[in-house]
């Protein structure tokens, strides 16, 4: 084929269209196919004498047909010109159109198709505004930076491929790579946002103080996290960082961060980096932290025991630890588990605790007083206030503040106890008065009468027998007060001394100081006591205790039989005590029970033993913390039994 | 006329036995130890031998003085009409006066000493 063939195919063929034209006159010469379609013309109107004007749009300037001339004659090398044009069909056609001259007569006029590319370039032009506006406006922080020059460090140490725990150890290691790759971080750009997070007024000044700005002490663990990753190749992160804005004040950051998608070297040019500032979220969190902390620490330092209860499950969800320390047991025995109800030997009255449960379950608040039994197995008792926290009426929790009441239980019981000793004590003593005035009031009533008769006596005789009278009611009224003297002197407080006895020395001596009237009424005497036998006594006390009871059972012996008086001793349990048994006359007690203990109001002369013996037994024995009892039949024999502390 | 003295205390009784000897009616007294004794006898007794008046201490062994209340009631109503009982003790306890106020066949509530005075004042009544 010859050259000029071979340039017509190729020109015929071309994706451009090509016009020859016509220097002098401005006519299509030559147009191939591509021309033909741009323009939408056939060829043979094209070729039959039509020049541009003839075929482009009103709407082409007519500078552009000057400067068109200009080329054709040969005043200018070079036309070129954008256009875009509507189609019938609606579409829009970009061509740059560029005329050039070929020879003397002709030039060469191309019509390039630029539609696609012109199309994409303004699509991205407009993303393009569009994301610089999103990135401007992003209420997060955002970053643009390049850490190339970062990656290229860490591969020229041979770091990039490490994992990231071993990253982190060389790191930490070497402070100075930090450094460096600190200085190595180029900021492209940051919004608006970062300004504001970081108090900048002028970005210009931020983007090259970036580093003295914002690398901090606090940044450098940032910073190593940061690096960490990157030597893993890993294209995303977060974590939170401090940082301190230039008027000084701390601020607290989220940061994470993304590639742009790329390989290798590349990978790391685009780095897209978030901040949020979340100081005040971390302020608030930090105070509900510490408002948290410091109430668990009240709770726990609080001599009771808080807990509360899912009103749902009925289970326990939290205990104090102060738990431990009342019951023994770990809070975490109780949490989980069903409320008053637990699977180990705690309430020693399970019964009241299912009632009291019962009761919480209907909605009902109350306080409850209630023995536990301690991990050690001691008693304890507890008051628990149990309330309900509500939100909108409806229970959310339940709340038991509970409190060791053992030691003011004690000393209730204690108090109660006292106050029952004092009103005993009362009692005896104003019916010791009563006695008192009693007695001495009949013997005194009778020295009135006898005085008055005296007075009115007739004869020497009478008056004499009247005053010997008188003599011997003086004597009683001095037997009485010996007697009331007596019991009076029994004190019953903890400051009579007690010491330790030979239980069998004292009856013994007991044995000897009445063994005139033993034999003078031949009683068999049987001591059974053991001489090991020792009790916590008052000497003078065990004396007389002894001394009254024996000697009431010589006196009231039986005149039919030999008189026996036996002396036991018996240690059960709790209780020690000496039983001393008689075969004597025996005491009605349905009729004398009463008043056998008791102060005899009338004791005469005679009976004087009888009278208060046994009153002093009782109140000595009482006095020493033990009582003294009596069984007896009449007719058949009596046993007094002294019962020890 | 017919006194009961029921008491325990015997100077007492030796006391009023010689005051009924000084006065110028003629007193026939019986003396009992304790109300037991007295009641005894008062027991078997027709209504016409009741005594006119019973001088009674409270305090006694046996049965005391509230005892002797209580089985004096218990005794046919036509006997016991027309004795009056004299309380006449060494307690001046307000819990034996105030007790004493629930018999209305208690005339008085007479605390010790007796005298010749007090007792014609009794013995006078009748």
């Amino acid at each position: 084929m010859k050259a000029a063939d071979l340039y017509k195919v190729i020109v015929e063929n071309s994706r451009d269209g090509i016009a020859v034209i016509d220097n002098a006159t401005g006519f299509f010469i030559e147009v191939n196919k591509a021309f033909c379609a741009i323009t939408n013309r056939e060829s043979r109107f094209l070729l039959s004498g039509k020049d541009v004007a003839s075929i482009v749009p009103q709407s082409v300037l007519e500078a552009d047909f000057e400067a068109f001339q200009k080329v054709l004659n040969r005043e200018d090398d070079l036309f070129a010109r954008y256009y875009h044009f509507q189609r019938q069909t609606g579409d829009v056609i970009y061509l740059k159109a560029q005329l050039a001259p070929l020879s003397k007569q002709l030039s060469l006029l191309t019509l390039e198709d630029i539609t696609e590319s012109s199309y994409s370039n303004i699509k991205w032009k407009e993303s393009e505004k569009h994301f610089r506006h999103l990135f401007d406006s992003s209420p997060v922080g955002l970053w643009e930076e390049d850490f190339s020059a970062v990656a290229a460090y860490l591969e020229s140490l041979n770091l990039i491929g490490l994992t990231r725990a071993e990253a982190q150890t060389f790191l930490e290691q070497h402070p100075d790579v930090i450094q460096k790759c600190s200085s190595l971080v180029k900021i492209v750009d940051v919004n608006q946002t970062v300004l504001d997070q970081y108090k900048v007024a002028d970005k210009t000044y931020f983007l090259e103080r970036t580093n003295e700005l914002i690398f901090t002490e606090e940044s450098v663990e940032a910073a190593k996290s940061f690096l960490a990753a990157i030597c893993s190749n890993a294209d995303a992160d977060a974590f939170e960082v401090t940082g301190t804005t230039v008027t000084g004040e701390k601020i607290y950051l989220q940061l994470k961060w993304n590639v742009t998608p790329g390989k290798g070297k590349h990978k790391y040019k685009r780095v897209i980096l978030a901040s949020i500032d979340i100081t005040e979220s971390r302020k608030i969190q930090k105070a509900l932290e510490q408002a948290s902390a410091r109430l668990e620490t009240i709770v726990d330092t609080i001599d009771g025991i808080v807990w509360t209860a899912d009103p749902e499950t009925f289970k326990l969800n939290f205990i104090s630890k102060s738990v431990q320390d009342i019951t023994g047991y770990p809070s975490d025995q109780f949490v989980g588990k069903d409320l008053y109800k637990f699977n180990f030997d705690f309430y020693t009255e399970q019964k009241q605790m299912s009632r009291f449960r019962a009761k919480i379950k209907k909605g009902i608040p109350g306080t409850l007083e209630y023995p536990i039994k301690t991990k050690s197995g001691e008693e304890k008792w507890l008051q628990v206030n149990v309330s309900f926290i509500k939100e909108d009426e409806a229970i959310r929790l339940i709340l038991g503040i509970v409190i060791d009441i053992t030691a003011l239980k004690k000393s209730k019981n204690e108090l109660n106890q006292s106050m029952e000793d004092l009103s005993e004590q009362n009692k005896r003593l104003l019916n010791f008065s009563y006695i008192v005035s009693h007695n001495l009031r009949s013997h005194s009533s009778n020295i009135l009468s006898l005085c008055e008769l005296i007075k009115q006596a007739k004869d020497a005789g009478e008056k004499e027998g009247l005053t010997r009278l008188l003599g011997e009611v003086a004597k009683l009224l001095h037997n009485t007060m010996e007697g009331l003297n007596e019991v009076a002197s029994i004190q019953s407080s903890a400051a009579i001394p007690k010491e330790a006895l030979n239980l069998r020395d004292y009856i013994d001596r007991c044995y000897y100081v009445l063994s005139d009237r033993i034999a003078l009424k031949n009683v068999r005497f049987i001591n059974n006591v053991a001489p090991s036998v020792m009790v916590q006594y008052n000497r003078a006390y065990l004396e007389s205790v002894l001394q009254n009871i024996i000697a009431n059972a010589i006196k009231y012996s039986h005149p039919d039989r030999v008189p026996e008086i036996s002396l036991d001793f018996y240690n059960a349990g709790n209780e020690k005590l000496l039983a001393i048994t008689d075969n004597g006359v025996g005491i009605d007690l349905k009729k004398n029970g009463k008043r056998l203990f008791s102060l005899f109001k009338n004791f005469s002369v005679d009976e004087k033993s009888r009278g208060i013996g046994l009153y002093i037994v009782k109140n000595q024995a009482e006095a020493m913390g033990g009582s003294v009892t009596v069984e007896s039949k009449p007719g058949v024999g009596s046993c007094f039994k002294i019962f020890f502390k | 006329m017919k006194v009961f003295v029921i008491d325990d205390d015997p100077v007492y009784k030796l006391i009023v036995q010689r005051m009924f000897n000084e006065m110028s009616e003629t007193v026939s007294a019986r003396f009992f130890n304790d109300g037991r004794k007295a009641m005894d006898v008062l027991e078997g007794w027709e209504p016409v031998a009741f005594p006119d008046i019973i001088m009674l201490d409270i305090e006694m062994p046996e049965m005391d003085g509230w005892a002797f209340m209580d089985a004096f009631r218990t005794l046919p109503a036509a006997a016991t009409a027309h004795t009056k009982i004299y309380i006449i003790t060494s307690s001046i306890a307000n819990e034996d006066v105030q007790k004493a106020g629930q018999y209305p066949e208690i005339i008085k509530y007479i605390p010790k000493p007796i005298t010749q005075e007090i007792l014609k004042g009794i013995i006078g009544r009748h």
